[in-house]
């Protein structure tokens, strides 16, 4: 063996799982655009005026990621973009959580999640899976037993990404009734009919 | 195939089933959330009470059409305070929209909130809200002292608040509405005539 060579398997897994990751965040943003350059806005690190552009861009790029992955000449490239943009998405996340903007749409589908550190552990994952589909492959012959873990891998890791992602929306949920816990409880300060409003 | 190739297919296939285990349960978890946590809508004390008559506004909607929201109307309104950059308020837009065609011609939904036209324009258009009136007022979310987002206030036909507050679903929006055909405040207050005026602190 080739020492430094990541076995083919690694790789087409890694790819197929960032191909489902990518489609399934494209089909949100193309089927919600104007809601989708709108969530740019909200990040607040774009002049108005290039949300609509951007937008457009970054669905294009991540068009151009999905079939780069799939088309073996452009593994490499479409990988490397990926991870780039995986990059991009988690510092965009991490600058709004650090100015403590964290009540915007994160954009990543679904109904209104908030921003939150998972999402920038997500993305490191997802850059490292990334980084494994840029690899290249030693030569070997694949079996069936190899395409059957190729499948399965592919099928557990986008099981992974979506249990995790239901987790987050539920300690979200946790999150906001623990917000809303802390703005009932001070009402119960002399709670009594006498209380006029000032 | 060897006995090591059957155990990886067999492992393969039950990590799958214990993952796709782990994602209902998830998804069980949040389900369950989304039905407990909301307790009504959330009530502040601040502003104009339940029962009292709504100051009077005198608004333009951004379609330029004058529309008065606490004067004597022939319907019940539901004034729906939201801002373009809260994901709650997106959330509940198609539950307006449902809310509108289940109460039909009892009920006038009004979108309001404060900042520039342009910005307001703009999200009104990406969100499709074209077809409901949009007001623009700093005073009227001042007056009913509106500082969490989504927040909702309903009056009844000659002006009077029968229900406010913040609403972060489709229950406790409706739950507003019960309040207004109950006669009861908040389903908190509710409670409290249901156990007796309790002391706490």
């Amino acid at each position: 063996m080739e020492g430094l060579g990541v076995h083919p398997v690694f790789v087409i897994v890694a790819a197929g799982t960032l191909v489902c990751v990518f489609a399934r965040a494209m089909a949100h943003k193309v089927s919600d655009f104007s809601w989708f350059a709108h969530t740019l806005k909200g990040y607040k690190l774009l002049p108005e005026a290039l949300a609509q552009p951007v937008a457009v861009a970054l669905i294009a790029a991540e068009a151009l990621i999905i079939v780069g992955l799939i088309v073996p000449p452009l593994r490499v490239f479409a990988a490397l973009l990926a991870a780039v943009l995986l990059i991009l998405y988690a510092v965009a996340i991490a600058l709004n959580l650090l100015r403590g903007n964290r009540r915007i749409d994160c954009g990543c589908g679904g109904a209104g999640q908030g921003l939150s550190w998972f999402l920038v552990i997500r993305n490191a994952v997802l850059v490292v899976i990334a980084l494994v589909a840029a690899a290249t492959p030693i030569a070997v012959p694949l079996d069936l037993l190899a395409w059957i873990s190729v499948v399965t891998g592919i099928a557990s890791l986008m099981l992974v990404v979506a249990g995790a992602e239901q987790l987050n929306e539920n300690w979200s949920w946790l999150a906001a009734a623990d917000e809303q816990a802390q703005h009932l409880n001070p009402r119960h300060h002399g709670h009594d009919h006498g209380e006029e409003h000032h | 195939m060897d006995i090591l190739s059957v155990a990886v297919v067999l492992l393969s296939a039950v990590v799958i089933a214990l993952l796709l285990v782990v994602l209902a349960l998830a998804r069980q978890v949040g389900i369950l959330f989304e039905r407990v946590a909301p307790m009504g809508a959330l009530m502040t004390d601040a502003g104009p009470k339940i029962g009292e008559n709504s100051p009077r506004f005198d608004l333009m909607t951004l379609d330029g059409k004058p529309l008065s929201v606490g004067a004597p109307h022939p319907r019940s309104t539901l004034v729906f305070f939201l801002s373009t950059t809260c994901p709650v308020c997106k959330k509940l837009i198609p539950v307006l929209r449902s809310l509108r065609q289940a109460e039909g011609s009892n009920l006038d939904i009004i979108l309001a909130s404060d900042g520039e036209t342009e910005v307001h324009q703009a999200f009104r258009r990406a969100s499709s809200l074209t077809d409901f009136p949009y007001v623009l007022s700093s005073d009227l979310g001042m007056t009913y002292r509106i500082n969490r987002l989504p927040f909702a206030v309903v009056l009844d036909q000659d002006g009077v608040v029968r229900g406010k507050g913040l609403v972060n679903s489709r229950e406790q929006l409706e739950s507003l509405l019960n309040a207004r055909d109950m006669g009861q405040a908040s389903i908190q207050d509710w409670f409290q005539a249901q156990t007796g005026s309790q002391t706490v602190n």
